[in-house]
C-alpha cells in the first residue's frame, strides 16, 4: 500500500501566486509538450464525434435547458432523489461541507472495520481531500483510476478533469511506478506494459478492499439511481467488489428524468474524449439484491453542498450546470499553455477558474483566477451544456473589482483624475517616456501596486504620439 | 442494515429554497433557449435505421469488439474451440442467462471448467460468459442487467468476456434503453445496469490506448443472426 501522503488539496492555493505557478508551467517544456498533445487529441475527438450527430448545436441548447430546469427546481428534485435512493435500500447523507462528507465516510469505514479503501475517480473527493481524512483515521486509500493512481503515488493533484496525469510523459510515469514493483523487476516505458502492471497491482487491492468510494456523474431522481461513466472498469470494480460502496455526489449533479439523463450521457463522452459512449456507463439502483452473485451489501450516497448553495441563484449560478467533461480545458488558449496545476486547486481550465473561487474558500489568490482567461469564448462554444463561461469569468472580475480595497479604488480615482484632463494626461505620458515604464507611472499612484504587480506593459516610446504628430512625422 | 438518512435534509433543502426564492438571474449576453416540450434524442449518422444489425456490427468493431456473425441458432463448436485456444481458457464463469448457459455447456464439453458466478470464481476465471438484454446499434454497445444475469462481475473480472446475443435484441440507441427506465410500467431498474462499449481501456499515459487496464482486455460477441 502506498505510504505517500498527498499534499492537502484544499490548501494548495496558499503559498504560491497565480503568476508564480504560471511562470513555472510555461517554462516547463516537457509539461507543455504533454499538455499540448493531449488537448489537441481531445478537442479533435470532440469535433469528430459531434460531427456525426444530427444538429449537435440544438442538442447542446436542449442540454443547457435541461440543466437550467433541474437547477431551478433543485430542492424538489433532490428531495425526490433522496426518497428514491432510500426506497431502493440505499443510505443518504446530507453533507454541508467537505469535512462533513469526509467525517461521514470515515465513520462508515470505522463501523465496518475497513482497513483498506479503493477509490474510483472522483473530483468531489479531490475537492474535500477525502484521502487525507481517511488516512488520518488510519485507513489506507488507493486510487484505482490509472491516472489518479499515478498522481497519488507522485503526491500530486489532477491536472485535467478527465485525464489527471496528462502532464506526465511515459518516462515520468515509469519512474513513479517503479518503486511499486517490489519484486525487483524493472519496468519499461510502453504505456501498455505500464497499464498491465497497474492491473496486476490494483486487482489485488480491489480483492482485499472493504470499502469502495466513487464519484457520481449523474443522479437520476425518478428512480433514485446513480450513473457513473468511465473507460477503465475501476469504477465498476469499486462498485462491485467491496462489501460497501459510498458514492459522493455534488448536489447539482442531478437530473429529474431518464430522458434528461440520456441526452446528457450522449453529449458527455463525445465532448470529453470524443467517444460516442464511454466504455462503461454504469447505472446503480440500490445495493445488491437477494439472490444476486455479487455487488455491495450497502450503498451510501453522500450529497455534498460545500459552497455550492452560495452559487445557486447568484450571477454565477450557471456554473452549476457543468457535467465535468473537460471540453472547455481542451480548447482554452490559457489552459493549453499552462496545464491544470497553474490553476492551483483541483478544478482547472475555464470551469476551474470559475469554480475554484466559489468552492475553495474566499481568498485573494482564488479570485485572481478570473484573470486567467482571454475571454475568447472558445469554452462556451465547446461546452456540451453551453455554459457562458466567458460571462461568468467577467462576473468574477466584477466581484473582485467590487471587493477591491479602499487604497486600490483611491488609486483608480487618482488615475481617472489625471488621465481625464489633457494637460495632466500629457504630463504623465511625458513622465513615462522620459525613462519610466507605464506600470511605473501607474504604480506611482498610491495603492495601485496590487494592480500593477500582476501585469507587464511595454516600455513606452521615447517620444509620445502627440509629440511626433506635432513634429510632422506624418 | 436498514436504510438510514443522516445529516439535516430539511435545513439543506431550506437553504437551497431560500437561495432560489428570487429566481435565477437571466443571462442577457447569451440568453437561455425556450423551454422543452420533449427532450430531444441524439441521432447519429453512424446508425443505418433500416439495418440495425449491420450498424451494430460495424460500430462494435470500431470500438474494438470482436464480433462473430452466426447464421445458425447456436454458437458453433468450432468457434468455442477457437476461443478456448486463442485465449488459453481453462476456467470460465457463466451468468444465469439461458444463452450464456447454452454456450457454457459447449465449453464444458471442450474441457473447460465452468463455474456459476461468484466474486471468487470470477476473479479466478479466464473467461466470463454472458448474454445481454439489448445491444445498441449506434454505438456497438452491450447492455447487461443484473435482473437477467444474476450478477455483475462476469463481464468485468475475467480478462476475456464473451457475450452471446440474438440479433433481435439490437435496438437503435441508448434512448431505447435508458428512456424506458423511467416509464411507469418499467418497474424498478435492476440493481446494476451497465452499457459496455468495447474492452476496458485507458489513455492515461500519453493518450495511447492501453486495453484491459482493469476490466476485460478482449470482448467478443457471438451474434445469433437467425434469432
Amino acid at each position: 500500500m502506498s505510504t505517500t501522503t498527498p499534499p492537502p488539496a484544499h490548501h494548495l492555493l496558499e503559498g504560491t501566486t497565480l503568476r508564480e505557478r504560471t511562470r513555472d508551467a510555461t517554462t516547463d517544456l516537457r509539461l507543455r509538450a504533454s499538455i499540448g498533445k493531449a488537448v489537441v487529441r481531445f478537442s479533435n475527438g470532440r469535433v469528430e464525434a459531434l460531427s456525426h450527430l444530427e444538429d449537435p448545436t440544438a442538442l447542446r441548447a436542449a442540454a443547457r435547458r435541461v440543466r437550467h430546469d433541474v437547477l431551478a427546481r433543485l430542492p424538489a428534485v433532490l428531495d425526490r432523489f433522496a426518497d428514491n435512493v432510500i426506497a431502493n435500500g440505499g443510505h443518504v447523507h446530507w453533507a454541508r461541507d467537505g469535512d462533513d462528507a469526509n467525517a461521514y465516510i470515515a465513520a462508515v469505514a470505522a463501523r465496518i472495520g475497513a482497513r483498506s479503501v479503493v477509490k474510483g475517480k472522483s473530483m468531489a473527493s479531490e475537492e474535500t481531500a477525502l484521502n487525507e481524512a481517511l488516512q488520518a483515521a488510519g485507513t489506507s486509500v488507493v486510487e484505482t483510476d490509472l491516472g489518479e493512481w499515478i498522481i497519488q503515488l507522485a503526491g500530486q493533484t489532477p491536472s485535467h478533469i478527465i485525464a489527471p496525469a496528462v502532464h506526465l510523459d511515459r518516462f515520468q510515469v515509469r519512474d513513479i511506478l517503479q518503486p511499486e514493483a517490489t519484486d525487483g523487476r524493472v519496468l519499461g516505458t510502453e504505456p501498455e506494459e505500464l497499464a498491465a502492471f497497474a492491473r496486476e497491482q490494483l486487482r489485488a487491492r480491489f480483492l482485499a478492499a472493504d470499502l469502495g468510494v466513487t464519484g457520481c456523474n449523474l443522479g437520476i431522481a425518478e428512480t433514485g439511481s446513480i450513473l457513473l461513466v468511465e473507460n477503465e472498469g475501476n469504477g465498476r470494480l469499486s462498485t462491485t467488489v467491496p462489501r460497501v460502496h459510498v458514492a459522493i455526489m455534488g448536489m447539482e449533479r442531478l437530473v429529474d428524468t431518464w430522458e434528461q439523463a440520456d441526452l446528457l450521457v450522449n453529449l458527455l463522452a463525445r465532448s470529453g474524449t470524443g467517444q460516442h459512449l464511454s466504455t462503461y456507463t454504469n447505472i446503480i439502483t440500490g445495493p445488491r439484491r437477494a439472490g444476486e452473485a455479487d455487488g455491495p451489501d450497502e450503498l451510501h450516497v453522500v450529497i455534498l453542498d460545500n459552497g455550492r448553495s452560495d452559487v445557486l441563484g447568484s450571477d454565477l449560478h450557471e456554473s452549476l450546470a457543468c457535467i465535468r467533461c473537460g471540453a472547455c480545458l481542451n480548447v482554452c488558449p490559457v489552459y493549453r499553455q499552462v496545464g491544470g496545476h497553474a490553476y492551483g486547486w483541483v478544478y482547472s481550465g475555464p470551469i476551474g477558474a470559475v469554480l475554484t473561487p466559489l468552492l475553495a474558500g474566499q481568498h485573494d489568490e482564488a479570485a485572481e483566477l478570473g484573470n486567467a482567461s482571454t475571454l475568447c469564448g472558445a469554452c462556451m462554444d465547446a461546452c456540451p451544456v453551453m455554459i457562458p463561461l466567458q460571462d461568468l469569468l467577467l462576473s468574477l472580475r466584477r466581484r473582485k473589482a467590487a471587493d477591491a480595497g479602499v487604497a486600490e479604488r483611491a488609486a483608480w480615482r487618482a488615475w481617472s483624475a489625471t488621465w481625464g484632463r489633457p494637460r495632466t494626461y500629457r504630463a504623465s505620458l511625458k513622465a513615462a517616456t522620459t525613462g519610466r515604464s507605464l506600470t511605473g507611472v501607474l504604480g506611482g499612484f498610491p495603492g495601485a501596486a496590487r494592480w500593477t504587480e500582476g501585469r507587464t506593459t511595454p516600455v513606452p516610446a521615447t517620444r509620445t504620439f502627440t509629440e511626433r504628430w506635432n513634429h510632422a512625422e506624418r | 442494515m436498514t436504510p438510514l438518512e443522516t445529516g439535516d435534509r430539511a435545513a439543506f433543502l431550506t437553504r437551497l429554497r431560500h437561495r432560489l426564492a428570487d429566481g435565477v438571474p437571466a443571462n442577457t449576453a447569451h440568453p437561455m433557449g425556450p423551454g422543452l416540450a420533449t427532450v430531444p434524442v441524439a441521432v447519429s449518422d453512424l446508425l443505418a435505421p433500416d439495418d440495425l444489425i449491420m450498424s451494430f456490427v460495424s460500430n462494435a468493431r470500431a470500438a474494438r469488439v470482436v464480433v462473430h456473425e452466426i447464421s445458425g441458432h447456436a454458437v458453433p463448436d468450432a468457434l468455442i474451440a477457437d476461443i478456448v485456444s486463442r485465449h488459453r481458457v481453462r476456467r470460465a464463469v457463466v451468468t444465469t442467462e439461458p444463452d450464456a448457459q447454452a454456450a457454457a455447456a459447449q465449453f464444458v464439453a471442450q474441457g473447460v471448467e465452468v463455474s456459476a458466478l461468484t466474486l471468487a470464481t470470477a476473479a479466478d476465471a479466464d473467461l466470463g460468459i454472458t448474454s445481454a438484454t439489448h445491444a445498441l446499434a449506434t454505438t456497438g454497445t452491450l447492455v447487461m442487467s443484473t435482473d437477467a444475469a444474476g450478477g455483475r462481475s462476469a463481464s468485468l473480472l475475467p480478462p476475456v468476456h464473451l457475450c452471446v446475443i440474438p440479433a433481435s435484441r439490437i435496438v437503435a440507441s441508448s434512448a431505447d434503453v435508458l428512456r424506458r427506465l423511467g416509464s411507469p410500467d418499467a418497474g424498478r431498474p435492476p440493481s446494476n445496469l451497465v452499457l459496455i462499449t468495447g474492452p476496458s481501456r485507458s489513455g492515461d499515459i500519453e493518450q495511447i490506448i492501453a486495453l484491459g487496464v482493469h476490466g476485460p482486455i478482449a470482448v467478443e460477441v457471438a451474434l445469433l443472426l437467425s434469432r
